[in-house]
């Protein structure tokens, strides 16, 4: 049996903020809290709950420090977060492909 | 994903326009074209008094000339001019680097123009590199340079090896960086500028000879580099 691409989703990726901040730290070396923040439009609470989830799944480190006197949170994307990034938007595409046939 | 479209529902089509959306914004915010080609503009138009200044080794391919009468392409590098270029570049890129780091730090989306400035640096090396075994070679046969030069298709292999295409050349690994596709056109009509015959050329051994190829290639890389910061810096406001 073929498996279908819904089965293939990474729940934890297959999550419209988490797949968002995921996709920006993708195309940063290192992304700051309040960028995050404010280009995803959430609250400081929502986004740090969202950014647990990703770092306890191994999918994005994040590192706290100043500068100069502000503090300031980094947020980087893994190697399994940039795997688990490709994956999701293979299978969304494969899904596209499938709604689009029918 | 963003503000605008936080509300949207899970359909995949929707995922991946907004997750582009998002790709878009974040790429756009993070360009800054017009930097490196204002820094290579001005190592280029620096060139001008350094390769004016310099010694300069010249062919000897004076009995061709006499036989065929055909302009001179016997000038040699100007053996500054070979010193010159690699520190130059090479300085250039660390500057670009470390402008990229700061100002995409400062938006709080860091970007590492490693894509980039490595690439640029080997080729900047490889072919100042290839210049100077030239030049090494060119150095004990005066005739044969002088013969090479004096077919102007043969002259091509200079303007590869010359630090403007290695300019070029970095400008794709730019494009690649940056996912600016608009920057990849422009830098194949600058790579056509520099290998197009007519336009090139060392056609005199004058002191001044380099400078109009220097004046062309500066001035292209300056009004790119200035239409670039204007539609970025529109990309931004309107982003």
């Amino acid at each position: 049996m073929s498996q279908h691409p819904i089965n293939s989703l990474n729940e934890i990726v297959h999550q419209r903020v988490r797949l968002g901040i995921l996709t920006i730290a993708h195309e940063t070396s290192r992304v700051e809290f309040g960028y995050l923040k404010e280009e995803m439009g959430l609250t400081g609470g929502n986004l740090s709950q969202h950014l647990t989830v990703l770092e306890e799944a191994g999918l994005i480190t994040v590192e706290k420090g100043y500068e100069g006197k502000r503090a300031r949170t980094w947020i980087s994307i893994t190697k399994a977060g940039r795997l688990e990034l490709r994956e999701e938007i293979k299978q969304l595409k494969l899904l596209i492909n499938q709604i689009e046939k029918k | 994903m963003t503000n605008s479209n936080s509300h949207m529902n899970d359909d995949p089509r929707d995922l991946l326009a907004a997750q582009q959306n998002l790709v878009n914004r974040v790429r756009t915010l993070q360009r800054a074209t017009w930097f490196p080609l204002t820094i290579f503009a001005i190592i280029t138009f620096l060139a001008i008094p350094i390769e004016r200044l310099s010694h300069r080794t010249i062919g000897n391919c004076v009995a061709k000339i006499a036989v065929s009468n055909e302009p001179h392409y016997c000038r040699i590098y100007s053996i500054s001019g070979l010193f010159y270029w690699p520190i130059a570049l090479v300085i250039a890129y660390v500057v670009i680097s470390f402008f990229y780091t700061i100002k995409t730090r400062g938006l709080g989306a860091e970007t590492s123009a490693k894509k980039f400035v490595i690439p640029g640096i080997f080729i900047s090396i490889a072919l100042s590199l290839a210049s100077y075994l030239l030049f090494l070679f060119a150095s004990g046969h005066h005739s044969v340079l002088g013969i090479y030069f004096l077919d102007p298709s043969n002259a091509t292999i200079f303007r590869i090896i010359g630090p403007s295409f290695s300019i070029c050349l970095a400008l794709v690994f730019l494009a690649l960086f940056e996912k600016n596709y608009l920057l990849l056109f422009f830098d194949l009509l600058y790579g056509l500028l520099i290998l197009w015959p007519p336009v090139r050329g060392v056609k005199n051994n004058g002191f001044w000879s380099l400078a109009p190829n220097r004046v062309i290639d500066g001035g292209f890389l300056l009004m790119l580099g200035l239409a670039f910061y204007l539609v970025q810096r529109r990309d931004v406001k309107y982003k």
